[in-house]
């Protein structure tokens, strides 16, 4: 370079771009740290999958069955004649590329395949060869390929790079969502035995118990009386906390995370302080331990069979309602498929709130409520006492989980929680939350430790806008109403933003809640109480709380 | 005219470049989006690299100190850490500037007044690539340390609990209701 001396104000016209290569022409790179593992046979056996066997993606050879091909183009002719959405997905879309950079994983990763666009052509370009005249007649010319190892390889890394948050949908001027492609991608994978272990295992874990780590209903019953006396160790309230109890009148479903996860544990006592403080009469149930449903992530079939559980024991305990938890994908297999798989549920009644008479109608059909509706109905009806200058530790920003926020449209719901928990709230940029928030980078199933790069590499976009107003704001606290958000973005922070943790809206309110009786010095965290004698942040609780919308810059 | 003129002066152009060229090292389908899109939330690495890049460039030519560099260049090390890239990838783009910088003296990089300068600064851009290799570790370290402990958050409070429980036993003790007495441990917080 410097013999070709080129005068400084040309420098910048220089084209560093390297030459343009088809996307068809880049093979697969199956890079440690950017995939998930094989599943386990014994789990994959346990759910009776096809075509069990040992393999990984770090083999050459994934011993695909003999008649692959087949089963794969055969699942893919069942499906565009079963599901309308996906053929019209498969038709319709003109590449205008309004997708292409809505993507967290490509934001984060310049990845070519992680624009939504090339992730659904990965599929798009099968069906063109093997379902459309233009494409059996021009091949590659039609944007058509023939179904190889090579291109199996290809859907199983860049199915499970998308975790189907649907931010791109949001953005197609035609409604196409990619999630639904990722879905069936990942269907016709499970149909030749590609699935991986983050899925099946919690998958057959919730078959067999209830719940994603297979704990067992005395296991279940041990951790809520153990959350219990850690609860009495702080308030000085001993709450109750019923299992299985027939007649009462609500079930409350929460993600297992709750009861066995950090920091999702100090939502479970924000809850069991909720329930003591207004009296409610509710039970959990045992074997519908779980709200979360990771039978989404690997097929409808598997989403239905994990998801009757719910409402067989709603039916079993006789409650008249459902009530769920801080979860996210639960909320969209609730939304947008409960009633279609598992309803009608007519032997449930229509949610009223016990304590203020609000009826959820919304809820008409699933019978199921969420508990920021729930606790927001609460505190707009005057019926709980929230000191708000006992979050005067934390400044907190809220990040909308995808599923809650873009599924189900629960957009202010916990945010008017949090406005009434805590004295200092800030938004994120506009075009980073509500419906167009970014995912954390590992929902659906591959939030695993082997992914972690990858997740890195797509929570980066979330990460990059909770650092802003930590450097703005002074924000602290991350919020969130998903159990995977809680899982994953302690470490993801850790990374990028160190000096902000993570927590649940209803630790937020279990904090602030004024219950009678109670003694105490510490938050749910065994951390001194902000607004007592000798702590921080005293006499800041009839202050308006903080709130800005930080535009982009 | 000083080296540190001639940067000042054509900083633009060289900055413009270096950028560029650290662009380029991502797939020809992205760079643009890349290279283009201004908003900061919409386009996170393209902005962490202009920034970073640009933060870097100043603190080299006002002649800042190791620590102040290390800052400077941590955000782009730190996302090209856990991107597609090898170590020597994810590093390289910092000989580019020397590269740049030769190229921009348009011939005049052999003179006897510039020489030296020109050694100078070529020795400071070589100590920036070692900070930035240094914290390229970091990352990875970083990464893997992360990992496991993620590990044991998931199931904390069971963890908690069972070693409660084999304590109790390891010390031929009973054990009793009270053995999953809670406890808040400080460890477990993340």
């Amino acid at each position: 370079m410097a013999g070709a001396k080129p005068k400084p104000e040309k420098l910048s016209s220089v084209d560093y771009h390297p030459p343009s290569q088809s996307w068809m022409d880049v093979p697969p790179n199956v890079r440690p740290g950017t995939f998930n593992w094989a599943a386990n046979p014994a789990n994959a056996a346990y759910l009776d999958l096809p075509h069990v066997r040992k393999w990984q993606p770090t083999d050459e050879d994934w011993k695909l069955p003999d008649n692959w091909q087949q089963i794969v183009l055969e699942g893919l002719a069942d499906r565009l004649q079963k599901y309308r959405s996906l053929k019209l997905f498969m038709d319709i879309c003109v590449r205008c590329g309004a997708c292409a950079d809505k993507c967290h994983f490509f934001l984060g990763s310049g990845d070519p395949k992680n624009m939504p666009v090339l992730r659904a052509e990965l599929l798009r370009s099968v069906y063109r060869r093997d379902f459309t005249t233009a494409g059996k007649i021009l091949g590659k010319l039609a944007g058509a390929r023939p179904l190889t190892p090579q291109v199996i390889k290809e859907w199983f890394l860049y199915f499970y790079q998308c975790t189907e948050c649907r931010r791109c949908s949001v953005f197609c001027p035609y409604g196409i969502d990619t999630a639904e492609i990722t879905m069936m991608g990942r269907e016709l994978l499970n149909s030749i035995g590609l699935g991986i272990d983050w899925i099946t295992t919690p998958a057959a874990n919730c078959f067999r118990t209830g719940n994603h780590l297979g704990i067992q209903p005395h296991g279940f019953k041990d951790s809520l009386d153990f959350a219990v006396d850690e609860l009495a160790e702080i308030t000085g309230v001993r709450v109750e906390a019923p299992i299985n109890r027939k007649g009462a009148e609500i079930l409350f479903v929460s993600p297992s995370a709750d009861y066995f996860a950090s920091p999702h544990y100090y939502t479970l006592l924000g809850y069991l302080a909720l329930f003591h403080e207004i009296g409610l009469d509710y039970t959990w149930s045992a074997y519908a331990s779980e709200g979360g449903n990771f039978g989404l992530f690997h097929s409808s079939d598997m989403m239905k069979r994990l998801n009757a559980k719910i409402y067989a024991e709603a039916r079993r305990l006789g409650v008249k309602w459902i009530l769920g938890g801080e979860c996210g994908h639960m909320w969209r297999v609730l939304h947008q498929y409960m009633d279609t798989m598992n309803g009608p549920a007519d032997f449930l009644e229509e949610p009223v709130s016990p304590i203020t008479g609000t009826k959820f109608d919304h809820a008409r059909a699933t019978k199921m409520v969420h508990i920021c509706e729930f606790t927001s109905d609460l505190i707009a009806n005057g019926k709980l006492k929230l000191e708000k200058s006992r979050n005067d530790n934390v400044r907190v920003t809220f990040h909308d989980s995808c599923n809650p926020a873009r599924a189900m449209g629960l957009l202010d719901e916990p945010r008017y929680c949090i406005d009434h928990a805590c004295n200092h709230f800030f938004e994120m940029p506009e075009n980073t939350i509500r419906e167009q928030t970014f995912c954390c980078g590992s929902g659906s199933g591959i939030g695993t430790d082997e992914n972690f790069e990858m997740r890195m590499r797509g929570g980066f976009p979330r990460a990059n806008a909770v650092k802003y107003v930590h450097e703005i704001h002074g924000v602290n606290m991350l919020a969130c109403i998903c159990a995977i958000d809680k899982a994953t973005l302690p470490p993801l922070l850790e990374f990028w933003v160190p000096g902000v943790e993570v927590c649940g809206v209803h630790e937020l309110i279990g904090n602030a809640l004024v219950m009678k009786g109670e003694h105490r010095v510490s938050d749910l965290r065994g951390e001194p109480l902000p607004g007592q004698a000798g702590a921080d942040g005293e006499g800041a609780a009839d202050q308006p709380a903080e709130k800005e919308v930080s535009k982009d810059v | 005219m000083s080296i540190r003129e001639h940067l000042l002066t054509n900083r633009a152009d060289i900055l413009s470049s270096w950028i560029g060229r650290t662009f380029a090292t991502y797939p020809a389908d992205s760079v643009r989006f890349f290279a283009t899109r201004s908003d900061r939330f919409a386009n996170p690495v393209g902005d962490t690299i202009k920034r970073g890049l640009s933060a870097v460039f100043d603190s080299l030519v006002a002649g800042a100190d190791p620590e102040r560099l290390r800052e400077d260049i941590d955000a782009v090390i730190r996302l090209r850490s856990v991107q597609n890239f090898s170590a020597q990838d994810a590093v390289g783009f910092v000989f580019a500037l020397k590269e740049i910088v030769h190229a921009s003296l348009n011939g005049h990089a052999g003179e006897s007044a510039l020489r030296e300068d020109l050694s100078a600064f070529d020795r400071r851009v070589d100590q920036l690539a070692l900070l930035a290799f240094d914290l390229y570790m970091s990352c990875r370290e970083q990464v893997y340390d992360i990992r496991a402990r993620e590990e044991k958050a998931r199931s904390a409070k069971l963890l908690a609990r069972a070693h409660q429980i084999i304590e109790r036993h390891a010390t031929g003790q009973k054990i009793t209701r009270d053995d999953i007495t809670p406890q808040v441990e400080g460890g477990e917080r993340q």
